[in-house]
């Protein structure tokens, strides 16, 4: 899995590519995730547009990304999953535990 | 002389139905009870040895304690270096039932099977059918003997008995193997030697002849364990194989000394038991007992070198592992909220396996996990020990209110857990079956790793029992049937290339994926009222402000 981060305004947001998966370096993400809220910036967007894959421990990272960056007094929301994405965030409860967005726009607007 | 064949026949008969019919009925009489007599008295040496006379005078057979004893050390409830002194002590209480047989109680067999056998045929009092079935087993074995005896008497004598009597040295050997066969078809080192010891009475063996068959039955019983335990491994073998080393050595020793006191006119069992008993079944008894007692002194001196020995040839199986208790022990029971305590530990401990069973139905699954058949096996172990701990708790009338009300809950999160694993179990078989259609490879990878994040979220909640965990699993197993119900749809419209079969598979395994996070919020509320009772506050249902976005947005 390839990660990438960049700013827009106040929100740190984070471009996944590949797969979030554990044989994969899952846990890469929460690293991010981490060093964004040690370095003050505790809103946090998670790109999901080009990640092709995710199992039960990509969404474990996803859940514990969500829990820290909720005890930082921030907020962490992901956007433009693809439908096999949405399917399994659906499936495993996230969509009503996380804000998920169709487009970035709309999710840094949000913030 | 057909009619004194028919006797023995018949008496025989008897006599191994009546053991049986009273092995039978001791054993469900007493099963739970005696295991949990057994697991709160072990520990001292002088408690094993009264535990394992009266055990084994109970059920007649210390093959049948051995296999109790291996149950108990395979699941956790008893360690293997308590159960074998037991084992050691179950050999002499046998020989009870071996003094009453040689007694004379003609009168009293006669009376003890006409009461119980119209006690069993007209089924009352119902309520003691069980021990009026082991009084008829008794009487059976008594009556049974009664007619050996009679149709042996006139066998004595045709001239080939006499034949075998008179030259009774040539046959030593073969009436130690005779004991050894004896055994292993009877099943029981007991009623062989009654059999050998009746014959004997009748002037069909001699004494010397009888001693043998009885010495043999240790080799008998050591072969019947070696037999069954073909396939048996881990800790159940450890206790096996005490069982087979020590009835061997027991067998081959008093042989030895046989032919030392025959040949080397070395005063030994023989000269010790007629200075003793005055009839010939009183002697063999009495060799019977001493034979049992030696075999027992020698096993529970050894029992800790054995022990060291046995676990490292034969260490404790990846199934026992997982089957045995690691916090409920029979000692807890004294204390109900300790009890309790340790219950919870092990539901956390039974829980946290519940993801590992859905590695069982991925296409790539990892080597190290255990199958989801043998973590079911484990789990119906444990659970149905837990179950019995906790319906023993209930009985408990000395509860205070607070402690009640912990064990209701208790109860009700128990029938949960076994609930949730259930249907993870079935989950798991269907998606299987499921996994060999091509087109439903996508589908089932989503609800696989669905219902493992959410099993990962509850194994979470369990163990920390901290509000903001338990709140996270009550909002992701959210009410979901909206959603549920367009799956069905979209799986209905998909399937259509389907047999029947498949695409019933496939709509259990919708079923079966809602109805585990219906019962994943359940145990969420019954964990959140937990954790308010122990904080003495009142439980706040709240959810995530996401639910409301997520609920009006529109599914893909």
């Amino acid at each position: 899995m390839d990660i990438s981060t960049r700013s827009v305004g106040q929100v740190a947001v984070i471009d996944l590519h590949g797969s979030l998966i554990l044989r994969e370096n899952a846990d890469e993400l929460f690293d991010k995730v981490a060093a964004f809220i040690a370095s003050g910036s505790a809103q946090i967007l998670v790109n999901l547009s080009d990640l092709a894959r995710m199992d039960s421990y990509g969404i474990g990272i996803i859940i514990k990304s969500f829990k820290t960056t909720k005890s930082a007094g921030g907020h962490f929301k992901l956007t433009s999953p693809s439908s096999f994405v949405r399917q399994l965030l659906t499936i495993s409860g996230l969509m009503t535990l996380l804000e998920v967005f169709d487009s970035e726009s709309a999710a840094i607007a949000s913030f | 002389m057909l009619e004194s064949f028919g006797m023995l026949l018949v008496g025989l008969g008897l006599f191994v139905n009546g053991s049986n019919l009273l092995s039978s009925n001791l054993k469900s009489l007493t099963s739970r009870r005696f295991r949990l007599t057994l697991t709160k008295y072990i520990g001292k040496p002088w408690k094993a040895a009264i535990i394992g006379i009266v055990s084994s005078a109970v059920s007649q057979s210390s093959s049948v304690i051995t296999f109790i004893l291996a149950g108990l050390a395979s699941s956790g409830m008893i360690t293997v270096g308590n159960a074998l002194p037991i084992w050691s002590w179950a050999n002499v209480g046998s020989a009870i039932l071996v003094a009453l047989a040689v007694s004379d109680l003609k009168l009293a067999a006669l009376y003890l099977l006409g009461i119980a056998s119209l006690s069993v045929a007209f089924n009352k009092p119902v309520r003691y059918q069980r021990f009026m079935g082991a009084v008829y087993g008794v009487g059976l074995l008594f009556f049974g003997i009664q007619l050996m005896k009679t149709g042996a008497t006139p066998l004595a004598n045709l001239d080939a008995i006499k034949l075998v009597i008179s030259n009774g040295s040539h046959f030593y050997l073969i009436a130690f193997l005779v004991g050894a066969l004896l055994r292993l078809f009877i099943q029981s080192s007991s009623t062989a030697s009654i059999i050998a010891i009746t014959l004997a009475q009748a002037n069909l063996l001699d004494a010397q002849q009888t001693m043998m068959i009885i010495f043999g039955t240790n080799v008998g019983s050591a072969a019947t364990v070696m037999l069954l335990s073909g396939n048996i491994k881990g800790t159940t073998r450890q206790i096996v194989w005490f069982h087979m080393i020590f009835d061997f050595v027991g067998g081959a020793l008093f042989a030895v000394l046989f032919y030392a006191e025959i040949y080397l006119h070395v005063p030994l069992v023989m000269a010790l038991v007629n200075r003793f008993a005055r009839t010939l079944a009183g002697q063999m008894a009495e060799v019977y007992l001493i034979n049992r007692l030696v075999v027992a002194l020698i096993s529970a001196s050894c029992s800790s070198i054995a022990y060291n020995f046995l676990s490292r040839v034969s260490p404790p199986t990846q199934e026992e592992e997982l089957t045995k208790l690691h916090y409920m022990h029979e000692h807890a029971m004294d204390d109900p909220d300790l009890s309790l305590d340790l219950i919870e530990k092990e539901h956390a401990r039974l829980f946290s396996r519940f993801p590992d069973y859905l590695e069982s139905a991925r296409n790539e699954r990892r080597a190290d996990l255990p199958d989801y058949r043998l973590l079911n096996k484990a789990f119906v172990s444990i659970s149905t020990e837990l179950s019995a701990f906790l319906a023993d708790l209930m009985k408990n009338k000395d509860m205070d209110s607070i402690t009640s009300g912990r064990l209701l809950n208790l109860i009700d999160r128990n029938n949960l857990i076994i609930s949730i694993e259930k249907n993870v179990f079935q989950f798991v078989q269907t998606a299987r079956k499921a996994s060999e259609i091509r087109s439903l490879e996508m589908m089932l990878f989503v609800f696989i790793e669905g219902m493992d994040s959410l099993q990962h979220a509850a194994v979470e909640a369990m163990e920390s029992m901290r509000v903001e965990e338990i709140d996270l699993l009550l909002t992701i197993t959210f009410d979901r049937s909206n959603l549920m119900e367009q799956m069905r749809k979209e799986s209905f419209n998909e399937g259509q290339s389907l047999n029947n079969q498949d695409r019933g598979n496939l709509f259990y395994l919708i079923s079966l994926f809602e109805r585990g996070v219906w019962l994943l919020n359940k145990l969420g509320r019954s964990l959140k009222k937990l954790a308010a009772e122990d904080t003495g506050t009142e439980p706040e249902w709240s959810v995530e402000p996401a639910v409301e976005h997520a609920l009006t947005m529109p599914l893909d």
